[in-house]
C-alpha cells in the first residue's frame, strides 16, 4: 500500500482509473489575455476549447481558446513526479519503498 | 372527435412500419460488400474496418457550420415511461425473471442507418428511432437471467431481420419494422461465465456471433443461419483436442481448454478471400503461467483468420505471444488495399492494446510491420522472428510489484481505430497509464481467469490522438488529448475530417491531415464512435453520450 501511494502521488481510490497527464488536483494555471490583463489560479478544467481558472475569493473564470489566444501556462507540480514513471526501475522502486518503511 | 384531436391522435395510430415509410427493404447482405457511404448497415459501417465514409457534404471548409439537427435520450428497461414522458411500446422478450437489475449502462454500440431509421442497442435493449428526428419507433427489452453488462456493440441486419446477442448469452432475432421477436437461441453457457457483447456480423447467409467471458472457458466464433438461428459452425480459438493446430503450444489439452482467447469484439470481412479476420483475448490464468506452458498459447491474443463458409482456420498471428498483462488483441482490425514495398498488396492493420501496432498480409497472415507506438510500453524485451513483442518476466506481476505500461486496460481498447485513404494514416486514440502489477496468489498452477494479482493504476504518461503511417508503423502525428481521449472510436470522412470525443466533453472535428480541430460541440463523454450518414441529401453526423444519441447537419 505504501509503495502504491508514493508511486502514484498520493492517497487515491482502489480501482480509481490513472490521473490525466495534468492532476487537477495540484495544478496552478496562468492566462494572459491579448490586453495584457493576467488571471492566475487554480487549474478547474482545461481542454482545447476552454480554460477555466479557481480564483483566491473562491469564483472562477473561464476563458475560451483560439489556439495560442489567450496564453495559457499550466504549472503542475506533479509532472516532475510523473515523469520519473519512465525512469524508474522496479529495483528503484522497491528500495525507495523498503528507506520509506525504515522512516518513524 | 373534433379535428384537432384527431390530428393529435393520428401519429399514434400509426404504425412503426408505416413511420419507416413503404418499401423499405432492410439489408440484402449484396449491399454490404459496397464502401461504406450513404447509409451504414453493419457494425463497422462496412466489412473493411477502416470506418472511413466517402461522404464529403461536411468538411473542411464548412464543418465550422455543423448543428444540432435532434437529440433522443432512451431509457433501459421494461418501464412505459420514459424521461420524456410516455414511449413507444417495449416489447418484452428475455427468459429472466424479469427482476434481475443491472443498471442504465451507455450506448457503445455503432447504430445501424437504413431506410431512414437507426437501430440501436444497450445490455438487454434495442430501440428504433426515425434518423431524420430522432423520435423512437419501437423498444424491445430483453429479461435477463444475468451475465456480465458491460457493453453492447450493436446490432446485425439481414433484410429485415435484426440481431442482437445478450449479456446471457443469447442470439435474438427481430423484425426490423415492428421490434417483435421473430426467435431466440442460447450461444453460450452462462453458468460458464460467458457473457456476450458484440454486434452481430451478416456475411451472406452467415450470422457471425462472438462472445466473452473472463473466468477460464474457451473462446470461440460461431455462425449461425439467419432465417432459423440453427448452427452452421463453432470455431474454437484454442485447441480442444490432441492433434489441433497450436495444441503444441500449450502445457497440456486441459489447459488449452481452458486458456481464453475470447471473441468478444467484432472483426473484418474480406470478401475475396472469403476470411473473416478477428482479435482474440488474453490466455487465463491472465497474469501467471499456471499450467499453459511455456509456449505461445495459441490462438490467443491475436488475430486470426477464418473461412466464413466453413468455420477452418485460414491463418492466426499473435500480437502477443504468451501474454502475461490481459492485453487481449480484440480490437477490429482494418483491411487496406494499399502499396507496400512498390507492389499494390491486401493488408490488414492493427494497433493492439498491448502498445504495439502491426501490418500483415491479410492473405497468408505474413508479417510485414511492427512498430511500439504507446509513448512508454515497456512489457517486451524485443521482437520474436515473426515481428511479436517477446514478454520481458521481469515485468510481470511480482510480489514486490512490477511498474508496467500500458496498464491492462491497455494503449487502445475495444474502441475502432480508423483508415483514410486520402491520407493512408491509421488513426487510433493511445492512452499510456502506468500501473503497479503484484501477484497475490503465488500458486504455480495460478488463479482462475483474471485473478491471482492486484492491479494498482499509479500514473499516466499522457494520452493522445495518433495518426500512424500504414507501411512503416512510424507515428506521422499525434495531439495530446487533456483528458482520456478518443473513448468510443474514431471516425474519417472524404470531408477530409476525423470525428472523436476528446475525453474532456467535447465532439471535435480533426483536420485528418495534422490534427488540428477545426469544430467542436461540449456534449458529454462521448461513449460510442462517431458515425454518418445521408438523408434527403444532407449528411448528419451522429454520436452517444451515456443514455443520448445526438445528431448534427449543415442546414
Amino acid at each position: 500500500m505504501l509503495q502504491t501511494i508514493w508511486v502514484g502521488g498520493g492517497l487515491r481510490r482502489r480501482r480509481m482509473p490513472a490521473p490525466a497527464a495534468t492532476s487537477r488536483r495540484t495544478a496552478t494555471v496562468s492566462v494572459t489575455l491579448p490586453s495584457g490583463e493576467s488571471v492566475e489560479g487554480r487549474l478547474v478544467q482545461i481542454d482545447d476549447f476552454l480554460v477555466t481558472v479557481g480564483l483566491d475569493d473562491g469564483t472562477v473564470r473561464t476563458f475560451r481558446r483560439d489556439d495560442d489566444v489567450p496564453k495559457v501556462v499550466v504549472h503542475d507540480p506533479m509532472k516532475a513526479h510523473r515523469d520519473l514513471m519512465a525512469v524508474y526501475t522496479d529495483k528503484d522502486i522497491h528500495d525507495v519503498t523498503a528507506y520509506l518503511v525504515t522512516l518513524k | 372527435m373534433t379535428l384537432n384531436k384527431l390530428l393529435l391522435t393520428a401519429p399514434f395510430l400509426l404504425s412503426p412500419a408505416m413511420l419507416m415509410g413503404q418499401g423499405a427493404s432492410g439489408v440484402d447482405p449484396a449491399e454490404l460488400l459496397k464502401p461504406l457511404k450513404d447509409s451504414w448497415p453493419t457494425y463497422s459501417g462496412d466489412y473493411s474496418g477502416k470506418r472511413y465514409s466517402a461522404l464529403d457534404q461536411i468538411n473542411q471548409s464548412n464543418v465550422m457550420h455543423l448543428t444540432l439537427a435532434w437529440m433522443c435520450r432512451v431509457t433501459a428497461g421494461s418501464t412505459q415511461v420514459g424521461r420524456g414522458g410516455p414511449r413507444a411500446s417495449v416489447i418484452v422478450g428475455g427468459e429472466g425473471p424479469g427482476d434481475v437489475f443491472v443498471g442504465g449502462g451507455s450506448i457503445k454500440a455503432s447504430a445501424l442507418e437504413v431506410d431512414g431509421v437507426l437501430y440501436f442497442t444497450m445490455p438487454d435493449n434495442a430501440w428504433a428511432v426515425d434518423a431524420r428526428d430522432g423520435s423512437e419507433l419501437w423498444h424491445y427489452f430483453w429479461k435477463t437471467k444475468g451475465g456480465t453488462h458491460i457493453g453492447n456493440r450493436g446490432l446485425g441486419m439481414w433484410h429485415r431481420t435484426l440481431f442482437m446477442e445478450t449479456p446471457d448469452d443469447y442470439l435474438v432475432a427481430l423484425d426490423a419494422a415492428t421490434g417483435q421477436e421473430r426467435w431466440h437461441k442460447g450461444i453460450a453457457d452462462l453458468s460458464q461465465g460467458y457473457f456476450s457483447t458484440p454486434a452481430p456480423v451478416v456475411v451472406g447467409n452467415h450470422v457471425l456471433v462472438g462472445t466473452g467471458d473472463d473466468i477460464d472457458a474457451p473462446g470461440f466464433l460461431q455462425s449461425f443461419d439467419p432465417e432459423t438461428g440453427d448452427l452452421q459452425w463453432k470455431f474454437y480459438t484454442v485447441p480442444m483436442k490432441k492433434g489441433d493446430t497450436g495444441m503444441d503450444s500449450w502445457g497440456s489439452v486441459d489447459a488449452a481448454r481452458h486458456g481464453g482467447g475470447q471473441a468478444w469484439v467484432d472483426g473484418a470481412y474480406d470478401p475475396e478471400t472469403k476470411l473473416y479476420i478477428f482479435g482474440t483475448g488474453n490466455p487465463t490464468p491472465a497474469f501467471t503461467t499456471g499450467t499453459r506452458g511455456p509456449g505461445d498459447n495459441l490462438f490467443t491474443s491475436a488475430l486470426v483468420a477464418v473461412n466464413v463458409d466453413t468455420g477452418k482456420l485460414g491463418w492466426y498471428y499473435s500480437t502477443s505471444p504468451h501474454d502475461m498483462h490481459d492485453y487481449d488483441s480484440a480490437q477490429t482490425p482494418i483491411l487496406i488495399d494499399a502499396m507496400y514495398e512498390g507492389k499494390m498488396r491486401k493488408l490488414v492493420v492493427t494497433p493492439a492494446r498491448n502498445g504495439y501496432y502491426f501490418t500483415l498480409d491479410r492473405v497468408t497472415g505474413k508479417h510485414l510491420v511492427t512498430s511500439k507506438y504507446g509513448v512508454y510500453t515497456n512489457w517486451a524485451k524485443g521482437l520474436n522472428q515473426r515481428g511479436a513483442p517477446v514478454y520481458d518476466p521481469e515485468k510481470n506481476a511480482t510480489v514486490p510489484g512490477s511498474l508496467v505500461s500500458p496498464t491492462s486496460d491497455g494503449t487502445t481498447n475495444w474502441e475502432p481505430s480508423s483508415y483514410s485513404p486520402d491520407t493512408g494514416l491509421v488513426y487510433v486514440a493511445q492512452d499510456n497509464g502506468f500501473s503497479l502489477f503484484y501477484l497475490i496468489d503465488v500458486d504455480p498452477r495460478g488463479s482462475m481467469g483474471l485473478g491471482g494479482k492486484e492491479e494498482a493504476q499509479v500514473g499516466s504518461g499522457g494520452s493522445f490522438l495518433t495518426a500512424i503511417d500504414y507501411a512503416t508503423g512510424k507515428i506521422a502525428w499525434k495531439r495530446p488529448y487533456y483528458g482520456r481521449g478518443g473513448g468510443g472510436g474514431l471516425l474519417t470522412t472524404a470531408g477530409k475530417l476525423l470525428f472523436a470525443g476528446d475525453g474532456s466533453e467535447n465532439l471535435v472535428a480533426y483536420d485528418v491531415t495534422n490534427g488540428k480541430p477545426l469544430w467542436h460541440t461540449r456534449i458529454g463523454e462521448v461513449t460510442n464512435a462517431p458515425q454518418t450518414y445521408m438523408l434527403d441529401g444532407h449528411q448528419y453526423l451522429i454520436a452517444a453520450t451515456g443514455d443520448t444519441l445526438w445528431s448534427f447537419l449543415l442546414y
